[in-house]
Protein backbone atom coordinates (compact mmCIF):
# COMPACT_ATOMS: atom_id res chain seq x y z
CA UNK A 1 0.00 0.00 0.00
CA UNK A 2 3.26 2.10 0.86
CA UNK A 3 1.19 4.64 2.58
CA UNK A 4 -1.43 5.05 -0.39
CA UNK A 5 -5.38 4.56 0.71
CA UNK A 6 -6.49 4.77 -2.93
CA UNK A 7 -4.18 3.94 -5.95
CA UNK A 8 -5.30 3.92 -9.40
CA UNK A 9 -2.88 3.39 -12.87
CA UNK A 10 -4.07 4.51 -15.85
CA UNK A 11 -7.33 4.51 -15.39
CA UNK A 12 -9.92 5.62 -18.15
CA UNK A 13 -13.90 5.65 -19.02
CA UNK A 14 -15.21 5.92 -22.03
CA UNK A 15 -18.98 6.51 -23.23
CA UNK A 16 -20.00 5.11 -26.38
CA UNK A 17 -16.70 5.99 -28.10
CA UNK A 18 -16.58 9.35 -26.16
CA UNK A 19 -13.64 9.29 -23.42
CA UNK A 20 -14.80 11.28 -20.50
CA UNK A 21 -11.90 9.82 -18.18
CA UNK A 22 -8.27 9.04 -19.41
CA UNK A 23 -5.07 8.02 -17.41
CA UNK A 24 -5.91 8.51 -14.49
CA UNK A 25 -3.18 8.04 -11.51
CA UNK A 26 -4.47 8.65 -8.09
CA UNK A 27 -2.37 8.18 -5.09
CA UNK A 28 -4.37 9.27 -1.32
CA UNK A 29 -1.81 9.19 1.34
CA UNK A 30 -3.42 8.15 4.30
CA UNK A 31 -4.59 10.35 6.80
CA UNK A 32 -4.81 13.04 3.95
CA UNK A 33 -7.81 15.51 3.03
CA UNK A 34 -7.53 15.34 -0.98
CA UNK A 35 -9.31 17.45 -2.75
CA UNK A 36 -10.22 16.27 -6.17
CA UNK A 37 -10.81 19.65 -7.90
CA UNK A 38 -12.51 20.26 -11.22
CA UNK A 39 -15.03 22.37 -13.09
CA UNK A 40 -18.20 20.49 -13.83
CA UNK A 41 -18.07 17.68 -16.03
CA UNK A 42 -14.73 17.09 -15.35
CA UNK A 43 -14.83 13.25 -14.73
CA UNK A 44 -14.54 13.43 -10.75
CA UNK A 45 -17.92 11.90 -10.34
CA UNK A 46 -17.20 8.85 -12.41
CA UNK A 47 -13.79 8.70 -10.92
CA UNK A 48 -15.65 8.01 -7.39
CA UNK A 49 -18.19 5.44 -9.32
CA UNK A 50 -15.15 3.62 -10.62
CA UNK A 51 -13.51 3.29 -6.96
CA UNK A 52 -16.41 2.45 -5.45
CA UNK A 53 -17.33 -0.07 -8.28
CA UNK A 54 -21.02 1.48 -9.28
CA UNK A 55 -19.44 1.92 -12.70
CA UNK A 56 -16.44 -0.30 -14.41
CA UNK A 57 -13.27 1.27 -16.27
CA UNK A 58 -12.34 1.03 -19.49
CA UNK A 59 -8.71 0.72 -19.22
CA UNK A 60 -6.59 0.81 -16.47
CA UNK A 61 -6.91 -0.62 -12.55
CA UNK A 62 -7.20 0.94 -9.32
CA UNK A 63 -6.60 -0.42 -5.02
CA UNK A 64 -7.79 0.92 -1.91
CA UNK A 65 -6.59 -0.56 1.03
CA UNK A 66 -4.02 -2.57 -1.50
CA UNK A 67 -7.31 -4.71 -2.53
CA UNK A 68 -8.68 -4.28 -6.03
CA UNK A 69 -11.44 -2.15 -6.71
CA UNK A 70 -13.12 -4.74 -9.25
CA UNK A 71 -13.13 -8.18 -7.08
CA UNK A 72 -12.84 -6.71 -3.78
CA UNK A 73 -15.27 -4.18 -4.06
CA UNK A 74 -17.50 -5.93 -0.66
CA UNK A 75 -14.00 -5.24 1.82
CA UNK A 76 -13.17 -2.30 0.41
CA UNK A 77 -16.88 -0.62 1.26
CA UNK A 78 -17.00 -2.47 4.48
CA UNK A 79 -14.39 0.14 5.09
CA UNK A 80 -15.30 3.00 3.55
CA UNK A 81 -18.21 5.96 4.11
CA UNK A 82 -19.46 7.27 0.97
CA UNK A 83 -21.83 10.46 0.60
CA UNK A 84 -23.10 11.04 -3.04
CA UNK A 85 -23.30 14.13 -5.08
CA UNK A 86 -27.07 14.20 -4.03
CA UNK A 87 -27.68 11.94 -1.09
CA UNK A 88 -31.19 9.98 -1.07
CA UNK A 89 -32.38 7.38 1.68
CA UNK A 90 -35.81 6.04 2.57
CA UNK A 91 -37.81 9.09 3.17
CA UNK A 92 -40.31 6.74 4.86
CA UNK A 93 -37.62 6.57 7.95
CA UNK A 94 -36.57 9.03 10.26
CA UNK A 95 -32.61 9.78 10.60
CA UNK A 96 -32.15 7.44 13.01
CA UNK A 97 -34.10 4.64 11.49
CA UNK A 98 -32.15 5.57 8.13
CA UNK A 99 -28.77 4.76 10.04
CA UNK A 100 -29.78 1.76 12.00
CA UNK A 101 -30.49 0.01 8.72
CA UNK A 102 -26.90 1.62 7.52
CA UNK A 103 -25.55 0.47 11.14
CA UNK A 104 -26.77 -2.83 10.55
CA UNK A 105 -25.01 -3.68 7.46
CA UNK A 106 -21.27 -3.07 9.36
CA UNK A 107 -22.07 -4.23 13.08
CA UNK A 108 -23.28 -7.01 14.86
CA UNK A 109 -24.11 -5.96 18.07
CA UNK A 110 -27.12 -5.89 19.64
CA UNK A 111 -29.56 -2.76 19.36
CA UNK A 112 -27.93 -0.96 22.71
CA UNK A 113 -24.72 -1.10 20.73
CA UNK A 114 -26.04 0.28 17.61
CA UNK A 115 -27.91 3.00 19.10
CA UNK A 116 -25.27 4.09 20.95
CA UNK A 117 -22.89 4.67 18.12
CA UNK A 118 -26.28 6.69 16.33
CA UNK A 119 -26.57 9.22 18.66
CA UNK A 120 -22.98 9.76 18.49
CA UNK A 121 -23.27 10.48 15.07
CA UNK A 122 -26.45 11.99 15.27
CA UNK A 123 -24.61 14.35 17.91
CA UNK A 124 -21.53 15.20 15.82
CA UNK A 125 -23.71 16.14 12.61
CA UNK A 126 -25.73 18.57 14.70
CA UNK A 127 -28.65 16.43 13.72
CA UNK A 128 -30.88 15.89 17.32
CA UNK A 129 -33.34 17.58 17.10
CA UNK A 130 -34.50 16.12 13.73
CA UNK A 131 -33.33 12.59 14.68
CA UNK A 132 -36.63 10.84 15.10
CA UNK A 133 -38.46 13.03 12.40
CA UNK A 134 -39.25 11.41 8.67
CA UNK A 135 -36.55 12.96 6.77
CA UNK A 136 -38.87 13.47 3.98
CA UNK A 137 -39.53 17.15 4.58
CA UNK A 138 -35.86 17.71 5.40
CA UNK A 139 -34.10 20.60 3.57
CA UNK A 140 -31.12 20.58 1.50
CA UNK A 141 -28.93 21.22 4.65
CA UNK A 142 -30.27 18.82 6.93
CA UNK A 143 -29.95 15.84 3.94
CA UNK A 144 -26.63 16.39 3.78
CA UNK A 145 -25.61 16.18 7.35
CA UNK A 146 -27.53 12.60 7.46
CA UNK A 147 -25.38 12.17 4.13
CA UNK A 148 -22.31 12.65 6.19
CA UNK A 149 -23.88 11.02 9.08
CA UNK A 150 -24.48 8.01 7.69
CA UNK A 151 -20.88 7.98 5.95
CA UNK A 152 -19.22 7.90 9.39
CA UNK A 153 -21.80 5.33 10.86
CA UNK A 154 -18.81 2.40 10.56
CA UNK A 155 -16.09 4.68 11.84
CA UNK A 156 -14.23 4.42 8.00
CA UNK A 157 -10.80 4.26 7.52
CA UNK A 158 -11.88 6.46 3.94
CA UNK A 159 -14.36 8.77 3.27
CA UNK A 160 -15.42 9.56 -0.30
CA UNK A 161 -17.46 12.39 -0.21
CA UNK A 162 -18.89 14.04 -4.54
CA UNK A 163 -19.37 17.62 -4.17
CA UNK A 164 -20.45 18.04 -0.18
CA UNK A 165 -20.47 21.27 -0.02
CA UNK A 166 -21.84 22.32 -3.41
CA UNK A 167 -25.83 22.39 -2.55
CA UNK A 168 -24.98 24.12 0.83
CA UNK A 169 -25.75 27.87 1.64
CA UNK A 170 -22.44 29.29 3.43
CA UNK A 171 -23.53 28.57 6.69
CA UNK A 172 -23.98 24.47 5.97
CA UNK A 173 -20.60 24.75 4.18
CA UNK A 174 -19.16 25.99 7.06
CA UNK A 175 -20.39 23.32 8.75
CA UNK A 176 -19.77 20.77 6.46
CA UNK A 177 -16.49 21.96 6.19
CA UNK A 178 -15.72 22.43 9.95
CA UNK A 179 -16.67 18.59 10.17
CA UNK A 180 -14.65 17.76 7.52
CA UNK A 181 -11.56 19.53 9.21
CA UNK A 182 -12.35 17.81 12.43
CA UNK A 183 -12.51 14.23 11.10
CA UNK A 184 -9.26 14.94 9.56
CA UNK A 185 -7.01 13.20 12.49
CA UNK A 186 -9.48 10.19 12.68
CA UNK A 187 -9.87 9.07 8.75
CA UNK A 188 -8.62 9.66 5.25
CA UNK A 189 -10.66 12.22 3.01
CA UNK A 190 -11.06 12.33 -0.55
CA UNK A 191 -13.84 14.70 -2.00
CA UNK A 192 -14.46 16.03 -5.29
CA UNK A 193 -15.39 20.23 -5.51
CA UNK A 194 -15.70 22.63 -7.82
CA UNK A 195 -15.09 25.24 -5.02
CA UNK A 196 -11.85 26.23 -4.74
CA UNK A 197 -11.58 28.46 -1.05
CA UNK A 198 -12.77 25.16 -0.03
CA UNK A 199 -10.27 22.82 -1.02
CA UNK A 200 -7.92 25.83 0.01
CA UNK A 201 -9.82 25.98 3.73
CA UNK A 202 -9.66 22.43 4.46
CA UNK A 203 -7.24 20.07 1.69
CA UNK A 204 -4.18 19.19 2.27
CA UNK A 205 -3.37 17.55 -1.27
CA UNK A 206 -5.19 17.68 -4.53
CA UNK A 207 -5.72 16.76 -7.81
CA UNK A 208 -6.65 18.96 -10.87
CA UNK A 209 -8.78 17.30 -13.28
CA UNK A 210 -10.50 18.83 -16.48
CA UNK A 211 -11.83 17.30 -19.45
CA UNK A 212 -11.32 13.98 -18.10
CA UNK A 213 -7.41 14.53 -17.52
CA UNK A 214 -5.77 14.70 -14.42
CA UNK A 215 -3.30 17.87 -15.01
CA UNK A 216 -2.00 18.19 -11.82
CA UNK A 217 -1.65 16.41 -8.66
CA UNK A 218 0.41 16.84 -5.16
CA UNK A 219 0.43 18.85 -1.79
CA UNK A 220 -1.50 22.32 -2.18
CA UNK A 221 1.40 24.42 -0.99
CA UNK A 222 3.13 22.37 -4.12
CA UNK A 223 0.24 23.03 -6.45
CA UNK A 224 0.12 26.66 -5.93
CA UNK A 225 4.17 27.54 -5.89
CA UNK A 226 4.73 25.89 -8.89
CA UNK A 227 2.33 27.86 -10.89
CA UNK A 228 3.40 30.94 -8.75
CA UNK A 229 6.21 31.70 -11.80
CA UNK A 230 8.89 33.96 -10.13
CA UNK A 231 6.99 37.44 -9.95
CA UNK A 232 7.77 39.99 -7.22
CA UNK A 233 5.12 42.44 -5.92
CA UNK A 234 6.01 45.81 -4.54
CA UNK A 235 3.85 47.88 -3.82
CA UNK A 236 4.68 52.18 -2.55
CA UNK A 237 4.36 55.70 -2.79
CA UNK A 238 5.95 57.66 -5.80
CA UNK A 239 6.40 57.31 -9.52
CA UNK A 240 8.65 54.60 -9.64
CA UNK A 241 10.36 55.79 -12.89
CA UNK A 242 13.69 55.81 -12.56
CA UNK A 243 13.74 52.28 -10.49
CA UNK A 244 11.56 50.56 -13.13
CA UNK A 245 14.38 52.19 -15.76
CA UNK A 246 17.20 51.04 -13.72
CA UNK A 247 15.35 46.96 -13.46
CA UNK A 248 14.40 47.05 -17.53
CA UNK A 249 18.60 47.10 -17.42
CA UNK A 250 19.22 43.71 -15.40
CA UNK A 251 19.50 40.71 -17.74
CA UNK A 252 17.56 38.85 -14.82
CA UNK A 253 14.43 40.93 -15.06
CA UNK A 254 12.08 39.30 -17.53
CA UNK A 255 8.95 42.09 -17.84
CA UNK A 256 7.36 44.49 -15.41
CA UNK A 257 4.06 45.00 -15.32
CA UNK A 258 3.55 48.75 -13.96
CA UNK A 259 -0.14 50.26 -12.48
CA UNK A 260 -0.53 53.82 -11.58
CA UNK A 261 -3.43 54.95 -8.68
CA UNK A 262 -3.49 58.40 -8.96
CA UNK A 263 -6.33 58.90 -6.21
CA UNK A 264 -4.17 57.00 -3.47
CA UNK A 265 -0.95 58.32 -5.21
CA UNK A 266 -0.21 54.24 -5.22
CA UNK A 267 2.55 52.14 -7.22
CA UNK A 268 2.03 48.62 -7.61
CA UNK A 269 4.47 46.75 -9.87
CA UNK A 270 4.74 43.14 -10.98
CA UNK A 271 8.63 42.32 -11.42
CA UNK A 272 8.75 38.93 -13.34
CA UNK A 273 12.35 37.63 -13.18
CA UNK A 274 14.12 34.33 -14.46
CA UNK A 275 17.04 34.63 -10.82
CA UNK A 276 14.97 34.96 -7.92
CA UNK A 277 17.88 34.62 -5.41
CA UNK A 278 19.38 37.77 -7.22
CA UNK A 279 15.95 39.56 -7.61
CA UNK A 280 15.38 38.81 -3.83
CA UNK A 281 18.96 40.44 -3.39
CA UNK A 282 19.18 43.29 -5.45
CA UNK A 283 14.88 44.22 -6.19
CA UNK A 284 14.51 46.37 -2.57
CA UNK A 285 18.42 48.02 -3.32
CA UNK A 286 16.95 49.56 -6.41
CA UNK A 287 13.75 50.42 -5.39
CA UNK A 288 14.92 52.40 -2.59
CA UNK A 289 17.87 53.82 -3.69
CA UNK A 290 15.50 56.32 -5.44
CA UNK A 291 14.63 58.43 -2.15
CA UNK A 292 11.14 59.50 -3.80
CA UNK A 293 9.76 56.23 -3.25
CA UNK A 294 8.35 55.28 -0.36
CA UNK A 295 7.96 51.27 -0.23
CA UNK A 296 5.06 49.60 1.80
CA UNK A 297 5.08 46.56 0.66
CA UNK A 298 7.48 43.74 -0.94
CA UNK A 299 7.65 40.17 -1.27
CA UNK A 300 7.32 37.35 -3.73
CA UNK A 301 3.70 37.44 -5.06
CA UNK A 302 1.83 34.52 -3.47
CA UNK A 303 -0.62 32.94 -5.52
CA UNK A 304 -4.29 31.86 -4.35
CA UNK A 305 -5.19 28.50 -5.62
CA UNK A 306 -7.95 30.08 -8.04
CA UNK A 307 -4.90 31.56 -10.03
CA UNK A 308 -3.19 28.20 -9.68
CA UNK A 309 -6.54 26.48 -10.46
CA UNK A 310 -7.45 28.89 -14.13
CA UNK A 311 -3.36 28.50 -14.58
CA UNK A 312 -3.68 24.84 -14.93
CA UNK A 313 -6.49 24.64 -16.65
CA UNK A 314 -5.86 27.42 -19.30
CA UNK A 315 -2.28 25.61 -19.68
CA UNK A 316 -4.28 22.28 -20.37
CA UNK A 317 -6.65 23.59 -22.93
CA UNK A 318 -3.90 24.68 -25.07
CA UNK B 1 -21.23 3.68 29.11
CA UNK B 2 -19.46 3.43 25.93
CA UNK B 3 -20.17 0.05 23.72
CA UNK B 4 -17.81 -2.06 21.69
CA UNK B 5 -19.24 -2.18 18.34
CA UNK B 6 -18.23 -5.51 17.01
CA UNK B 7 -18.01 -5.36 13.19
CA UNK B 8 -19.59 -8.39 11.10
CA UNK B 9 -17.01 -10.07 8.42
CA UNK B 10 -17.28 -9.46 5.28
CA UNK B 11 -16.62 -11.58 2.42
CA UNK B 12 -16.91 -10.81 -1.43
CA UNK B 13 -19.32 -12.80 -2.25
CA UNK B 14 -23.14 -12.39 -3.13
CA UNK B 15 -24.57 -12.91 0.19
CA UNK B 16 -22.93 -9.61 1.24
CA UNK B 17 -25.54 -7.73 3.33
CA UNK B 18 -28.28 -10.01 2.23
CA UNK B 19 -29.73 -10.59 5.62
CA UNK B 20 -30.00 -6.58 6.28
CA UNK B 21 -31.52 -6.05 3.25
CA UNK B 22 -33.85 -8.65 3.96
CA UNK B 23 -34.86 -7.49 6.83
CA UNK B 24 -35.42 -3.71 5.15
CA UNK B 25 -37.64 -5.49 2.73
CA UNK B 26 -39.63 -6.84 5.40
CA UNK B 27 -39.59 -4.08 7.83
CA UNK B 28 -40.82 -2.04 4.63
CA UNK B 29 -43.61 -4.31 4.04
CA UNK B 30 -45.02 -5.73 7.36
CA UNK B 31 -44.05 -2.59 10.13
CA UNK B 32 -45.74 0.29 7.93
CA UNK B 33 -49.29 0.51 7.44
CA UNK B 34 -48.29 -0.55 3.84
CA UNK B 35 -49.43 -4.05 4.46
CA UNK B 36 -52.91 -3.75 5.88
CA UNK B 37 -53.82 -1.38 3.50
CA UNK B 38 -53.01 -3.61 0.77
CA UNK B 39 -54.79 -6.42 2.60
CA UNK B 40 -57.74 -4.21 2.96
CA UNK B 41 -57.52 -3.55 -0.64
CA UNK B 42 -57.22 -7.31 -2.09
CA UNK B 43 -59.72 -8.63 0.47
CA UNK B 44 -62.36 -6.40 -0.74
CA UNK B 45 -61.62 -6.78 -4.33
CA UNK B 46 -61.00 -10.98 -4.21
CA UNK B 47 -63.32 -12.29 -1.56
CA UNK B 48 -65.84 -9.09 -2.19
CA UNK B 49 -66.43 -10.11 -6.18
CA UNK B 50 -66.25 -13.97 -4.79
CA UNK B 51 -69.57 -13.06 -2.31
CA UNK B 52 -71.28 -11.13 -4.70
CA UNK B 53 -70.90 -13.72 -7.78
CA UNK B 54 -71.45 -16.77 -5.58
CA UNK B 55 -75.43 -17.06 -5.79
CA UNK B 56 -76.16 -19.50 -3.09
CA UNK B 57 -77.18 -22.20 -5.46
CA UNK B 58 -73.46 -21.69 -7.04
CA UNK B 59 -71.70 -25.10 -6.41
CA UNK B 60 -68.54 -24.64 -4.43
CA UNK B 61 -66.31 -25.77 -7.60
CA UNK B 62 -67.58 -22.72 -9.41
CA UNK B 63 -66.62 -20.30 -6.57
CA UNK B 64 -63.34 -21.42 -6.11
CA UNK B 65 -62.60 -21.52 -10.17
CA UNK B 66 -64.16 -17.60 -10.30
CA UNK B 67 -61.94 -16.85 -7.03
CA UNK B 68 -58.95 -18.47 -8.64
CA UNK B 69 -59.64 -16.77 -11.67
CA UNK B 70 -59.58 -13.80 -10.49
CA UNK B 71 -56.51 -13.98 -8.79
CA UNK B 72 -55.34 -15.22 -12.06
CA UNK B 73 -56.41 -11.49 -13.78
CA UNK B 74 -56.58 -8.95 -10.88
CA UNK B 75 -53.92 -10.03 -8.45
CA UNK B 76 -51.78 -10.69 -11.53
CA UNK B 77 -51.99 -7.06 -12.79
CA UNK B 78 -51.83 -5.86 -9.40
CA UNK B 79 -48.38 -7.63 -9.39
CA UNK B 80 -47.28 -6.02 -12.16
CA UNK B 81 -48.54 -2.67 -11.67
CA UNK B 82 -47.13 -2.42 -7.91
CA UNK B 83 -43.59 -4.09 -8.76
CA UNK B 84 -42.97 -2.16 -11.74
CA UNK B 85 -41.73 0.82 -9.83
CA UNK B 86 -39.10 -1.55 -7.48
CA UNK B 87 -36.03 -1.64 -9.74
CA UNK B 88 -36.22 1.75 -11.25
CA UNK B 89 -38.19 3.64 -8.73
CA UNK B 90 -34.99 3.12 -6.47
CA UNK B 91 -32.46 3.45 -8.91
CA UNK B 92 -33.80 6.48 -10.64
CA UNK B 93 -33.92 8.09 -6.85
CA UNK B 94 -30.15 7.51 -5.95
CA UNK B 95 -31.39 5.20 -3.21
CA UNK B 96 -29.85 2.11 -4.70
CA UNK B 97 -26.61 4.13 -5.43
CA UNK B 98 -26.60 4.55 -1.19
CA UNK B 99 -27.45 0.90 -0.99
CA UNK B 100 -25.22 0.05 -2.79
CA UNK B 101 -22.34 1.96 -1.71
CA UNK B 102 -22.34 0.08 1.63
CA UNK B 103 -21.00 -3.32 1.66
CA UNK B 104 -23.94 -5.06 -0.56
CA UNK B 105 -23.88 -7.63 -3.08
CA UNK B 106 -25.88 -6.69 -6.09
CA UNK B 107 -27.07 -10.47 -5.74
CA UNK B 108 -28.78 -9.51 -2.25
CA UNK B 109 -29.95 -6.69 -3.29
CA UNK B 110 -32.27 -8.25 -5.87
CA UNK B 111 -33.18 -11.40 -3.72
CA UNK B 112 -34.27 -9.11 -1.06
CA UNK B 113 -36.46 -7.54 -3.51
CA UNK B 114 -37.63 -10.29 -5.09
CA UNK B 115 -38.16 -12.14 -1.47
CA UNK B 116 -39.57 -9.00 0.25
CA UNK B 117 -42.25 -8.49 -2.54
CA UNK B 118 -43.06 -11.82 -2.98
CA UNK B 119 -43.89 -12.22 1.15
CA UNK B 120 -45.97 -9.28 1.07
CA UNK B 121 -48.14 -9.90 -2.13
CA UNK B 122 -48.47 -13.29 -0.37
CA UNK B 123 -50.04 -12.72 2.51
CA UNK B 124 -52.29 -9.47 0.96
CA UNK B 125 -53.23 -10.83 -2.45
CA UNK B 126 -53.66 -14.24 -1.52
CA UNK B 127 -53.29 -15.58 2.30
CA UNK B 128 -55.54 -13.22 3.64
CA UNK B 129 -58.44 -13.60 0.38
CA UNK B 130 -58.04 -17.08 0.05
CA UNK B 131 -58.36 -17.69 4.10
CA UNK B 132 -61.49 -15.45 3.76
CA UNK B 133 -62.79 -17.32 0.85
CA UNK B 134 -62.00 -20.83 2.24
CA UNK B 135 -64.03 -19.78 5.85
CA UNK B 136 -66.87 -18.38 3.69
CA UNK B 137 -66.84 -21.48 1.48
CA UNK B 138 -66.84 -23.67 4.51
CA UNK B 139 -69.60 -22.45 6.02
CA UNK B 140 -71.81 -22.50 3.14
CA UNK B 141 -71.37 -26.30 2.90
CA UNK B 142 -71.41 -26.53 6.80
CA UNK B 143 -67.84 -28.47 6.35
CA UNK B 144 -64.04 -27.51 5.82
CA UNK B 145 -63.02 -27.89 3.06
CA UNK B 146 -59.56 -30.26 2.90
CA UNK B 147 -56.73 -27.80 4.43
CA UNK B 148 -53.92 -29.98 2.06
CA UNK B 149 -56.30 -28.79 -1.14
CA UNK B 150 -56.27 -25.39 0.28
CA UNK B 151 -51.99 -25.10 1.12
CA UNK B 152 -51.71 -26.74 -2.74
CA UNK B 153 -54.06 -23.66 -4.16
CA UNK B 154 -51.66 -21.55 -2.15
CA UNK B 155 -48.54 -22.53 -3.46
CA UNK B 156 -49.76 -22.55 -6.70
CA UNK B 157 -50.70 -18.76 -6.42
CA UNK B 158 -47.58 -18.18 -5.39
CA UNK B 159 -45.56 -19.69 -7.83
CA UNK B 160 -48.35 -17.65 -10.94
CA UNK B 161 -47.25 -14.01 -8.68
CA UNK B 162 -43.55 -15.33 -8.88
CA UNK B 163 -43.36 -15.41 -12.47
CA UNK B 164 -44.73 -11.94 -12.96
CA UNK B 165 -42.77 -11.05 -10.25
CA UNK B 166 -39.52 -12.15 -11.55
CA UNK B 167 -40.25 -10.94 -15.02
CA UNK B 168 -40.66 -7.33 -13.96
CA UNK B 169 -37.80 -7.45 -11.80
CA UNK B 170 -35.81 -8.84 -14.95
CA UNK B 171 -37.40 -5.86 -17.04
CA UNK B 172 -36.64 -2.95 -14.33
CA UNK B 173 -33.00 -4.46 -14.31
CA UNK B 174 -32.99 -3.60 -18.00
CA UNK B 175 -34.94 -1.07 -18.69
CA UNK B 176 -35.17 2.76 -17.03
CA UNK B 177 -38.62 3.33 -18.44
CA UNK B 178 -41.64 2.50 -16.32
CA UNK B 179 -43.78 1.61 -19.64
CA UNK B 180 -41.86 -1.22 -21.00
CA UNK B 181 -41.38 -2.58 -17.58
CA UNK B 182 -44.79 -3.11 -16.77
CA UNK B 183 -46.24 -3.09 -20.25
CA UNK B 184 -43.95 -6.37 -21.43
CA UNK B 185 -45.97 -8.51 -18.36
CA UNK B 186 -49.04 -7.11 -19.53
CA UNK B 187 -48.77 -7.87 -22.76
CA UNK B 188 -47.39 -11.58 -22.27
CA UNK B 189 -50.77 -11.92 -19.73
CA UNK B 190 -52.70 -10.85 -22.29
CA UNK B 191 -50.88 -12.69 -25.28
CA UNK B 192 -51.34 -16.01 -23.51
CA UNK B 193 -55.21 -15.59 -23.80
CA UNK B 194 -55.10 -14.41 -27.43
CA UNK B 195 -52.64 -18.12 -28.13
CA UNK B 196 -54.69 -20.06 -25.71
CA UNK B 197 -57.40 -19.44 -28.59
CA UNK B 198 -55.36 -19.71 -31.95
CA UNK B 199 -53.07 -23.07 -30.62
CA UNK B 200 -54.88 -24.53 -27.92
CA UNK B 201 -52.81 -27.56 -27.89
CA UNK B 202 -50.23 -25.11 -26.04
CA UNK B 203 -52.28 -23.53 -23.91
CA UNK B 204 -51.50 -26.53 -21.18
CA UNK B 205 -47.52 -25.06 -20.96
CA UNK B 206 -48.83 -21.31 -20.25
CA UNK B 207 -48.25 -19.89 -16.54
CA UNK B 208 -52.02 -18.73 -16.52
CA UNK B 209 -53.00 -22.53 -17.01
CA UNK B 210 -52.19 -22.46 -12.94
CA UNK B 211 -54.81 -20.00 -11.87
CA UNK B 212 -56.69 -19.37 -14.31
CA UNK B 213 -60.15 -21.56 -15.18
CA UNK B 214 -61.08 -21.33 -19.17
CA UNK B 215 -63.13 -24.94 -20.21
CA UNK B 216 -61.53 -26.81 -17.92
CA UNK B 217 -60.43 -26.00 -13.90
CA UNK B 218 -57.28 -24.32 -13.83
CA UNK B 219 -54.40 -26.36 -11.08
CA UNK B 220 -55.01 -24.31 -8.49
CA UNK B 221 -58.73 -25.18 -8.52
CA UNK B 222 -57.85 -28.89 -8.91
CA UNK B 223 -55.93 -28.95 -6.05
CA UNK B 224 -57.75 -26.93 -3.46
CA UNK B 225 -60.86 -29.43 -4.54
CA UNK B 226 -58.62 -32.56 -3.49
CA UNK B 227 -58.58 -33.53 -7.42
CA UNK B 228 -55.61 -35.84 -9.60
CA UNK B 229 -54.01 -33.09 -11.60
CA UNK B 230 -53.53 -34.10 -15.31
CA UNK B 231 -50.97 -32.55 -16.36
CA UNK B 232 -48.06 -30.80 -15.42
CA UNK B 233 -46.96 -28.47 -17.96
CA UNK B 234 -48.01 -24.93 -16.53
CA UNK B 235 -45.92 -25.88 -13.08
CA UNK B 236 -42.47 -27.22 -15.13
CA UNK B 237 -42.88 -23.69 -17.69
CA UNK B 238 -43.81 -21.41 -14.90
CA UNK B 239 -41.06 -22.76 -12.40
CA UNK B 240 -38.50 -22.51 -14.99
CA UNK B 241 -39.55 -19.31 -16.49
CA UNK B 242 -39.59 -18.07 -13.13
CA UNK B 243 -35.79 -19.17 -12.09
CA UNK B 244 -34.47 -18.12 -15.96
CA UNK B 245 -36.17 -14.78 -15.27
CA UNK B 246 -34.59 -14.08 -11.87
CA UNK B 247 -30.82 -15.51 -12.80
CA UNK B 248 -31.25 -12.91 -15.57
CA UNK B 249 -32.21 -10.21 -13.54
CA UNK B 250 -29.19 -10.91 -11.29
CA UNK B 251 -26.82 -11.43 -13.84
CA UNK B 252 -27.79 -7.58 -15.37
CA UNK B 253 -28.29 -5.89 -12.52
CA UNK B 254 -24.33 -7.28 -12.02
CA UNK B 255 -23.38 -5.61 -15.04
CA UNK B 256 -25.63 -2.31 -14.41
CA UNK B 257 -23.64 1.08 -14.32
CA UNK B 258 -25.20 3.05 -11.73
Amino acid sequence: MNGNIIQTFGIGKSYKGNKVLQDLSLNVQKGSIFGFLGPNGAGKTTTMKILLGFSKASEGTGNIFGKDIVRDGIEIRSRIGYLSQDPKFYDNLSTRENLRLTARFFFKNDKKAIDYRIDEVIEITGLSKVADRKIKGYSGGERQRLGIAQAQINKPDLLILDEPTSALDPLGRKDVLTVMENLKDKTTIFYSTHILSDVQRVSDTVAILNDGICLAQGPIDQIMNDNSSNVFQATGRGYFKKSINELKSKPWVSDIVYRRNEEKNSTDLHIEVSDTREAEESILRILMRDPSNIITNFGLKTYELEDSFINIITAGAK
Amino acid sequence: MEYALERIKLRNNWTAGLSNMLNAEFKNWFLTKRIWTQILVWSIILFGLVVLAGEENFAVSQSIGLYSTFIGVFACIGVIVSAQGVIIRERRSGVTSWLLSKPVSRTSYIISKFAGNLSGYTIAMCLVPTLLTYTYLSFRTGELLPVRGLMGFMAIVVLYFSFYLSMTIMLGSFFRNRGAVAGIPIGVFFAESLFSGVLPELAPYFPSGLVVSEGSNSIAVDLFLNETIGFYGSIITTSSLTLLFFFIAIWRFNREEL
